[in-house]
């Protein structure tokens, strides 16, 4: 089988994030803050030598203000319920993941900024959204349907400018392309720990900047203040209400430094030759329409094309079925996207690259969709 | 010889504490904060010589207070 969906989840790990996630589920499944015994002090040790890792990785100067979640989703519900619950304005972009655009929907004052039919956003358009009462811009990083990268550092110093919290989603990004907190005026970073960043399933985290004052939703037990009624103010126990998954968090750990020993431009960049050999095969094919720019400069490893005439669904199931290539089709929880993007009709089948894939599984795809053309075009019994 | 502890919330900022002590070869262990100080909060527990230390490295560490002796507790 060869595996495309890394958009989704990066199913194949680094040998030593498997080791990683195997010895310390035997050693290390404790219970992090809960007891003062040797164990409890292990596992905060643990928590703190990931924090740690990320926040090299990410430029973030205080690793206790990095919380863990078990996805981006909640990290981003956390970021934005925390932030918009006192009623204040958000502005988001077409391009976000419902992830994003329920919990603001939820919330209910917010004003969707257009991308262009490529996936970009002008910066510019944000700046004319913005209305007395905005508190949040949120953007992600790299689209999941298009792969166009935003331009972050520019939307970070509007809202630094407006004096707004800014909050990016780097659920396509983290491990894959640069993030650097202090130069992008990141105040809230979402990110995923399973996807680019090779960790394990059910880990992801969030950054919360000094600029930001968040009202936790969830609340609970934290090992800490038990004496009180309220949620503690502090982080990370602000938001880390309940057992923490220590083994992910340790194989975690493992798989940033994996992430860093590799480096995010040799990830990108061989991530996005992969993309740039699919494309040069399929983009001849007829009948096929490539999503997005095809200036490489401005994209990351995902690929999403249209066959014409057929359902992105039925296609990925029959690149799945009869040749061993798992893709996604369909609208890939983004369906604002789609529509900027103006697939919205039968969606998308989308390959993203991994670090661990070949230039044979680029080429493998292409010649599938040839074929899969053809056999429609009736040229091929 | 007598202990003092730095009272501390999260149990992940008495560990990086307790660490900063280790780099500069000084013992010292995390424990609950004793008697009814913080709930279950977390405190650095080291040798008493170490209060001028601890001060320095209270707006870091987020030390909410350094108790000083039994009295304190
Ligand atoms: C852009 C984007 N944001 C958020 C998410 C949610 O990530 P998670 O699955 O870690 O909750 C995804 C997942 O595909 C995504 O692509």
């Amino acid at each position: 089988m060869i595996y495309l969906d890394n958009a989704a989840t990066s199913l194949i790990k680094p040998p030593s994030v498997i080791r990683s996630m195997n010895e310390n589920t035997l050693r290390n499944s404790v219970n992090a803050g809960r007891g003062g015994h040797i164990f409890s002090r292990r596992g905060a040790a643990i928590i703190a030598e990931t924090a740690d890792a990320l926040a090299h990785l990410f430029n973030i100067s205080n690793p206790e203000r990095i919380a863990f979640t078990s996805n981006a989703t909640l990290a981003l519900n956390m970021a934005i319920l925390g932030t918009g619950a006192g009623g204040g304005h958000i502005i988001v972009t077409s391009m976000e993941h419902n992830s994003v655009l329920r919990p603001v929907n939820l919330l209910g004052n917010y004003t969707m900024v257009q991308a262009d039919s490529e996936g970009f956003i002008d910066p510019d358009d944000l700046k004319k959204a913005i209305k007395p009462d905005t508190v949040l811009i949120i953007c992600t990083h790299a689209s999941n349907v298009s792969g166009s990268i935003e331009p972050i550092a520019e939307i970070g110093k509007i809202a630094r400018e407006h004096n707004l919290l800014f909050l990016v989603d780097a659920a396509q990004s983290a491990g894959v392309l640069d993030i650097d907190t202090e130069s992008m005026m990141i105040d809230l970073l979402a990110f995923s720990g399973h996807k680019g960043l090779l960790g394990p399933l059910g880990t992801g985290g969030l950054y919360v900047g000094e600029r930001a004052r968040l009202t936790p939703f969830i609340t609970g037990g934290t090992g800490s203040s038990s004496e009180r009624l309220v949620q503690p103010d502090y982080m990370p126990d602000m938001l880390h209400s309940g057992t923490l998954n220590t083994p992910a968090i340790a194989a975690l750990g493992t798989a940033v430094k994996f992430i860093k020993k590799t480096g995010t431009d040799r990830i990108h960049h061989e991530e996005l030759s992969l993309a740039k050999e699919l494309i040069s095969h399929i983009e001849k094919i007829e009948g096929v329409q490539i999503i997005g720019t095809k200036d490489m400069k401005k994209r990351n490893g995902t690929v999403s094309f249209t066959i014409d005439g057929m359902d992105s669904q039925a296609v990925a199931e029959l690149l799945s079925d009869k040749y061993g290539i798992a893709v996604r089709g369909g609208w890939h929880c983004a369906y604002q996207a789609h529509k900027t993007l103006g697939t919205a009709e039968a969606g998308v089948v989308r390959a993203s690259f991994g670090i661990f894939n070949k230039k044979s599984d680029a080429i493998s795809l292409a010649n599938a969709v040839r074929e899969i053309t053809l056999y429609k075009k009736g040229a091929v019994q | 010889m007598s202990q003092i502890y730095a009272v501390i919330g999260p149990i992940t900022t008495a560990v990086r504490l307790s660490k900063e002590l280790a780099k500069r070869r000084i013992p010292s262990k995390v424990v609950h904060t004793p008697g009814n100080n913080g709930g279950c909060s977390y405190s650095v527990m080291t040798d008493e010589s170490r209060y001028e230390l601890l001060v320095s490295l209270s707006e870091r560490y987020r030390i909410k207070q350094i108790l000083k002796s039994d009295s304190d507790l």
